[in-house]
């Protein structure tokens, strides 16, 4: 079992810390039944509340792609809706179908466990790669593209910690998105030289089923690099996505900001308008850098000039009483 | 013995008063105080107004103010028989009940010692005919002439005579000015710039007229004057300029500040802040120079343009000008003191700074914005930080500040 005693301190490794506070949630069940679930929710609390600048285990990528275990639970629904598409699918094998109804809900049942099988098999698959193996987690496939040489990129852990330092010593967290000064770190991670557009979507999506009006807000930080990749990050308030695009604004002010509902047509330009495009944003980031470096190092011929012996100041009190002193 | 007073008064009347030549009027003083010394009261009244400070002679002569040596002198001239002596004290305030009965050894009444200086006026000297002017501009000649409302038939009629008096102050003044007497114009400016209720109304043609005149003859306070009413003069600001630069080259150094401002503005020539920062310094070899001080400390403050960034300096030049009551650079002088940039950090004395301006500028609000959210030298008031942070909409620093907090729930501010 692995664990950390750096800094005198005992401290057990992910994931058996998670095991083992999930032994301690069983365990509590028996005695105070849900209620330990909101006791360890507490604890959590807590626990944030104490330090809330504190670096997660491992780093902020690394918690990143572990979290993805979070969404195992999509792949139990999932699951769970196939295993009733597969019970009616596999239930309507022997059954006589007399009527065409029969053969469409046995048709689309079976169409149904498949779909919903796929998904959760996807879903598994990729949150159990992105947990346990994280050289090949989106994460770092998204870090890899950002670089210059994407085929030559080092090895995770120094991409991985390559991003944590920038926003340990510069992030600036807006729910799940955390801007540093040379990257952006959200469900995937951006480099900030590199942005060429942000996109704040905040939509409220309506469909109605059965007559009923269902409606879901979308709330999504878009972002398109030189390269015309996108990076899409998920967030919980509208608020914290204005902040983030307002951060956003500070550190690349040379990047189109505009609309979600802009963004194809700004992934779309033809090649020699992205191309002018690229050398308008070069050219007024230069003469951001020049100015900036300009103050840092000025490079004026100014000297301060010695001072001038002008006329002294006459001391009227002290020549008139040197003159009376005279007599 | 010289044309109006001894050779020693009349060539310290010359020096001081119808030139601008520091170093002739430095000369004068030795002299002067020898003749003061062996008895002559002139001599001591003119020593006397040049230790009563700028406003008694030419601002840019090196003369130290020291207010116990005036009143030394004024005495010793009155005592020694100075009607000019007499008149000044009056003028200052320091014709006392005594003083007033040492002056009756030589003049038997204040009559009898205006009638000695009116003569000199008369007789064509300059500096008698500004002090006869200065009777009846200040209104003494109510208390030379000993006449109150009771001598006249009512009011009304006494408030006439005054009025008519007030008004003889201009022939002498305007004699006075332009027989070479630069100094002599102040009064009569004013009082045709300003006006005065009941008496004239305030024409600025002719404030103007009197600006362009001692412009012309030469005189360098005027020289800048002038070349402040041609500034806002369509198509005349070039000659404004080159008035600006013959009053500085005179050593009217407050003209520097109007040249260096120039060039740092760009508006009239090319912007060259290396140029104004030059000019600056020229305007600082007088430490009262606020204006140069301030604009100096300016461009120290933010480094841009070819000016090396020197907040040391800075905050040097920005003390300076606040030493002399002078609140322009507070917003500057107040982030340098917040965090400690070119002194030592000092977070009470910024926020005193900013508290005492009551203009806002982003820098000042960005300071107070840090001050309350960080608890500096006030208790933490977040949500009063954040509101500062917020009225810098356009200001980088107080942005990036702002992404710090965040509104809860409930719609407290807290830290993020």
């Amino acid at each position: 079992m692995g664990m950390d005693q750096g800094g005198g301190k005992f401290q057990l490794k992910w994931p058996w810390n998670w095991l083992v506070c999930g032994i301690f949630v069983a365990a509590a069940w028996y005695f105070i039944g849900i209620f330990s679930l909101l006791l360890a929710a507490l604890f959590l609390w807590w626990q944030k509340k104490r330090h809330p600048d504190a670096v997660p285990q491992g780093g902020y990528c690394l918690d990143r792609t572990r979290k993805r275990l979070a969404r195992l639970l999509w792949s139990v629904l999932y699951l769970l809706l196939a295993a009733g598409c597969g019970v009616v699918f596999f239930m309507g094998f022997g059954e006589e179908k007399t009527e065409i109804s029969d053969w469409a809900v046995w048709i689309v049942s079976g169409g149904g466990f498949l779909l919903f099988s796929g998904c959760c098999l996807y879903e598994t698959y990729t949150d159990l790669r992105d947990a346990f193996f994280p050289a090949k987690s989106r994460l770092a496939r998204s870090i890899r593209a950002q670089l210059p040489y994407p085929d030559e990129a080092p090895p995770v852990e120094e991409l991985f910690a390559m991003v944590d330092r920038d926003i340990e010593a510069n992030g600036q967290w807006f729910d799940r998105v955390a801007i540093g000064k040379e990257w952006v770190l959200g469900d995937e991670v951006t480099a900030i030289s590199r942005i060429r557009g942000v996109f704040p979507r905040d939509e409220i999506k309506v469909r109605y089923v059965n007559g009923r009006r269902q409606s879901a807000r979308v709330i999504e930080l878009h972002i398109v690099d030189d390269r015309r990749q996108v990076q899409v990050t998920g967030l919980r308030s509208p608020s914290e996505l204005q902040m983030a695009v307002t951060c956003l604004r500070l550190r690349a002010p040379e990047a189109h900001f505009d609309d979600h509902s802009h963004i194809t047509r700004f992934l779309d330009r033809p090649e020699e308008d992205w191309q002018a495009m690229e050398r308008d944003y070069c050219r007024r980031r230069d003469r951001r850098l020049a100015r900036e470096e300009e103050r840092e190092h000025p490079r004026g011929s100014y000297t301060p000039a010695q001072p001038q012996s002008g006329v002294t100041r006459q001391d009227i009190g002290k020549i008139w009483e040197e003159t009376r002193k005279k007599e | 013995m010289g044309k109006y007073f001894s050779d020693a008064v009349d060539n310290a009347i010359e020096a001081i008063y119808y030139t601008y030549d520091r170093e002739r009027a430095a000369a004068a003083i030795q002299p002067l105080a020898d003749a003061a010394n062996a008895g002559d009261g002139d001599a001591a009244y003119i020593l006397s107004r040049c230790t009563s400070g700028p406003q008694y002679s030419w601002d840019y002569h090196p003369f130290q103010a020291d207010d116990n040596v005036t009143e030394q002198l004024i005495r010793q001239s009155i005592v020694k028989g100075s009607a000019m002596g007499v008149l000044g004290a009056m003028r200052c305030g320091m014709l006392t009940p005594e003083m007033e009965e040492a002056m009756k050894a030589h003049y038997p009444s204040l009559r009898d010692a205006w009638n000695a200086v009116h003569e000199k006026a008369q007789a064509g000297c300059l500096f008698a005919m500004n002090m006869i002017g200065n009777t009846y501009f200040w209104l003494d000649i109510v208390r030379i002439e000993n006449k109150g409302p009771e001598d006249f038939p009512s009011k009304e009629a006494f408030g006439a005579w005054l009025r008519e008096s007030e008004l003889k102050c201009l022939p002498w003044f305007e004699k006075a000015f332009t027989g070479g007497m630069g100094f002599a114009g102040r009064n009569m400016y004013n009082l045709y710039n300003d006006g005065e209720e009941g008496v004239i109304a305030p024409d600025k043609s002719k404030a103007e007229a009197i600006a362009r005149l001692g412009a012309e003859k030469g005189y360098p306070d005027w020289q800048e004057r002038y070349a402040g009413f041609l500034l806002s003069r369509e198509g005349r600001t070039q000659e404004a300029l080159d008035l600006y630069f013959a009053a500085a080259k005179q050593g009217q150094l407050s003209s520097w500040y109007y040249i260096g401002k120039t060039f740092q503005e760009g508006k009239l020539v090319p912007k060259d802040c290396v140029q104004a920062m030059k000019c600056y310094e020229l305007g600082l070899q007088d430490p009262g120079q606020i204006g140069c001080a301030n604009r100096a400390g300016e461009l120290l403050f933010l480094g841009q343009d070819g000016i090396p960034q020197d907040y040391a300096r800075a905050v040097q030049l920005f003390e300076q000008a606040h030493a002399q009551k002078n609140t322009w650079g507070n917003d500057m002088l107040g982030t340098c003191y917040l965090f400690g940039y070119g002194c030592p950090r000092n977070p009470q004395r910024a926020l005193q700074l900013f508290q005492e301006v009551d203009y806002t500028t982003d820098l000042k609000k960005y300071g107070l914005g840090v001050i309350y959210t960080e608890g500096l030298g006030v208790p933490q008031d977040i949500k009063k930080g954040v509101e500062y942070f917020q009225k810098a909409p356009d200001y980088a620093p107080a942005q990036e500040a702002l992404l710090k907090f965040k509104k809860t729930f409930f719609g407290k501010w807290v830290r993020r």
